[in-house]
């Protein structure tokens, strides 16, 4: 989102910042896309199909991608054609809709779904929603859109602190299996890497792969951010090492093998139903929906984004019904957070605004600009 | 110049009084931009600068971080921000705004011996030291203008900088006040006699005798009620949260802008999101002088529900574009604007209910600005400079007052 100013209401309908956004993913492709991707299909073919890895990439990105750096796109269709790669579904604009509207739900997800058929000639069969936010209701979702998997939260409270090694089935649903992160492993990875602090700093791949492979199975679902590999943690960090030698050392252990996750749900039968009658997420201390809708500020835009909806489905103008779609990626709403300490840290690491008010005032003069643009409509 | 009603205030009555054959040297804290014509303008930064560099000092050239609404506090944060931005800040200001206000002082009485000066007039209190110790130094008679004291702009007044005004009212042969407002307020909070302030209204410059006819937006489909000024508890933006919550209570069709910001910036758009409100109320933040007059001229409404005003010169210049006020009692404007629907500041009922009114008649409008426009065309800033250099004169006379 750029700096929309109050005079622009009425007068100027563009929201975002295209020069940001472009210089955002050219960095990031350079530092993080096209290397990793290189290094992911080498490994692949290194280990003859041993070695896996499935992607959740929001529609934005790929359209961000091929706007900005159609590079990424192709040395992703280089990774389709490896077939050791899944691609797993989403919402497409990375919203909280499983949240607030099951019809754009729908065709949020299925929009992503043509998008991949479209791209890479995929079709996805297991559901990652954004932010890994989960719960009854949305497995009732997932499960209505056909899906045979869907990823969750490996929260303590939820499962203990090793139910992330079973497979579960979601109640509610016949046979939708439930896959939770084991967010220990993963956020040695994603988080820990490079922490001096850490008292298992450094972290080799010999050492993590002895610890998945004592960890109860019969799976680790790992699931880490992609940008952990050349952006949140440097090539200095030695990560690219780290990820070279990953497969190997964990191939050495006979107890391991790497698995896509429609895979394990079609190796391994639910062990347990889950039942998850809140909202939870992979994201801040609270691991529920507070990092987005925590504060009155993130409510009362997402309330009125949500509460235009049915009025710009019926405007049949697809520029506003894009413009629309766009605000309601979460990331603006994570932007408007207010809360202290360790979150506090990441949430400002990734916020453009100046802080959270700003983020607030400045989406709530899009909103009034965007219903605007509905009356005249 | 433009840091807020002080330095529009400042503007005008330097013009005013150099159209009555004044000779104004106008001495602030910072200034960049080049001197207007009628003024000389003399930058306390940079003659310090020469100064502490041993140079004499010539002609003086000019420089405002001394803003007449800084509090000591946010001078603080300011300060400790720009040592960690590592700017210039540690050269040339003080760790705190007295001791900022000290050296303006000093400088005061370096630049009152490059004189002869007939009088010295000083505008709020940071510069009330200065003019003091000018007038050591010439002997001349120092005339205090007081566009606000520290009540008027804290719930909980800064005793420091309630002593430095009461030793510049103390110390004035001559106390201006913007309204009758502000002279209460000087009397109450510090026991000033009468008889030694005049009242000095503020002014605006019209263009053209014409009185403006404003041509409402047609494609508009709500109607634009403006609240300009800094969010903070002088000027009573919780009132305007809450009226404007009654009145959206009417009807819908209603936005609110919040033009400004403040250190209550937060809690009011905490306070408007905890109320739902925040498409009807938005916020502009701060904006420069072009934009804030395209946002007046765009508004069916202006209000201010200042909880104390020593004058509301925004208000005036809303009427001067055509557009009606609300304002609060408790403002210096009010006393000149008989016709002015006014109310108590807590009394967000009155103000909701007036304002509606005017939303709902244009006939009403046209009234209020027919009543009006007399008024306003007579508060213009060569009457305030003519009564600034009658009083001068007096006082060069030796009259009591």
């Amino acid at each position: 989102m750029r700096n929309y100013h109050i005079l622009d209401i009425g007068n100027n309908h563009h929201y975002f910042d295209d020069k940001q956004n472009r210089e955002i993913m050219r960095k990031v492709a350079k530092k993080c896309y096209l290397p990793t991707n290189r290094l992911m299909a080498k490994l692949i073919r290194r280990h003859k199909g041993k070695f896996r890895v499935s992607y959740s990439v929001t529609g934005v990105a790929l359209e961000q991608m091929e706007k900005y750096a159609p590079e990424v796109i192709d040395s992703f269709r280089d990774l389709v054609s490896t077939g050791g790669v899944e691609f797993l579904a989403e919402t497409y604009y990375h919203s909280l809709c499983s949240v607030y509207s099951k019809a754009e739900f729908e065709r949020q997800v299925n929009f992503h779904r043509e998008k991949l058929q479209t791209l890479f000639g995929v079709t996805p069969t297991t559901f990652r929603n954004t932010e890994l936010i989960y719960s009854d209701h949305l497995a009732w979702l997932v499960h209505n859109l056909g899906f045979k998997a869907v990823m969750a939260e490996g929260i303590d409270w939820l499962i203990g602190e090793n139910g992330s090694g079973k497979l579960y089935r979601a109640r509610g649903t016949d046979h939708l299996k439930v896959m939770l992160r084991n967010y220990r492993l993963s956020d040695d990875i994603g988080y820990r890497f490079s922490a001096h602090m850490w008292s298992e700093f450094p972290l080799f791949a010999d050492k993590w792969a002895s610890w998945a492979a004592s960890s109860p199975g019969p799976i680790i679902p790992i699931f880490i951010d992609y940008e952990t590999f050349g952006e949140h943690q440097w090539p200095e960090t030695g990560i690219f090492e780290f990820l070279d030698y990953l497969p190997e050392a964990m191939l050495s252990h006979k107890n391991l093998e790497i698995l896509t996750p429609s895979q394990v749900a079609e190796k391994y039968p639910a062990h347990d139903e889950l039942a998850c009658p809140s909202w939870v997420s992979w994201a801040d201390t609270e691991r529920d929906l507070s990092a987005w809708l925590g504060n009155p500020m993130q409510r009362n835009a997402m309330d009125k984004l949500y509460a235009l909806e049915s009025q710009v489905m019926a405007s049949r103008d697809l520029d506003l019904i894009a413009d629309w779609r766009k605000l309601s990626t979460s990331d603006h709403y994570y932007y408007m957070s207010t809360k202290y300490a360790g979150d506090a840290e990441v949430h400002k690491y990734f916020n453009p605004h100046h802080g959270p008010h700003f983020a607030y005032i400045v989406m709530m003069r899009i909103l009034n600009d965007l219903e605007a643009r509905l009356n005249h409509s | 110049m433009i840091s807020g009603g002080l330095g529009v205030a400042c503007h005008g009555l330097t013009k005013g009084i150099a159209r009555q054959g004044g000779k104004i040297t106008f001495v602030m804290p910072r200034y960049y931009e080049k001197s207007p014509r009628y003024l000389k303008i003399v930058s306390a930064e940079q003659i310090h600068a020469k100064l502490s560099a041993g140079q004499p000092l010539d002609k003086q050239e000019i420089l405002p971080i001394l803003s007449g609404y800084l509090r000591p506090e946010d001078y603080e944060k300011w300060y400790q921000e720009s040592l960690g931005s590592g700017s210039k800040a540690r050269l040339i200001y003080g760790p705190d705004l007295f001791s900022e206000m000290e050296i303006f002082a000093w400088l005061g009485q370096k630049i009152a011996e490059k004189g002869p000066f007939d009088i010295i007039h000083c505008h709020d209190w940071m510069t009330y030291k200065a003019g003091v110790a000018a007038k050591k130094v010439l002997g001349v008679p120092l005339v205090v203008h007081v566009h606000s004291i520290e009540a008027d702009r804290a719930p909980y007044p800064n005793p420091r900088v309630c002593e430095v005004e009461k030793f510049g009212l103390n110390s004035a042969d001559l106390v201006m006040c913007v309204s009758r407002y502000e002279m209460e307020q000087v009397m109450k909070h510090y026991q000033i006699p009468e008889s030694k302030i005049v009242v000095v209204h503020n002014g605006v410059d019209l263009n053209g005798n014409k009185r403006p006819k404003r041509k409402t937006p047609t494609r508009r489909k709500y109607r634009q009620i403006l609240y300009i000024g800094r969010i903070t508890w002088q000027k009573g933006p919780e009132y305007l949260v809450e009226i404007a919550r009654k009145m959206l209570e009417k009807r819908q069709d209603l936005r609110f802008i919040i033009a400004g910001w403040g250190d209550l910036a937060h809690p009011i758009i905490e306070r408007v999101a905890d109320l739902g409100l925040g498409t009807h109320i938005l916020f502009g933040g701060f904006l420069p002088e072009l934009n804030v007059k395209k946002l007046i001229r765009e508004s069916d409404l202006f209000m201010m529900p200042s909880v104390s005003e020593p004058f509301g010169l925004v208000a005036l210049e809303a009427l001067c574009e055509g557009v009606p006020v609300v304002i609060s009692k408790q403002s210096g404007v009010a006393e000149f604007l008989e016709n002015v629907p006014k109310a108590n500041f807590w009394d967000t009922d009155k103000f909701s209910r007036y304002s509606l009114e005017l939303l709902e008649s244009p006939a009403l409008v046209e009234k209020q600005m027919e009543n009006l426009w007399p008024i306003v065309k007579k508060l213009n800033w060569n009457d305030s400079g003519r009564i600034c250099m009658a009083e001068y004169k007096r006082l060069l006379s030796g009259s009591v007052h």
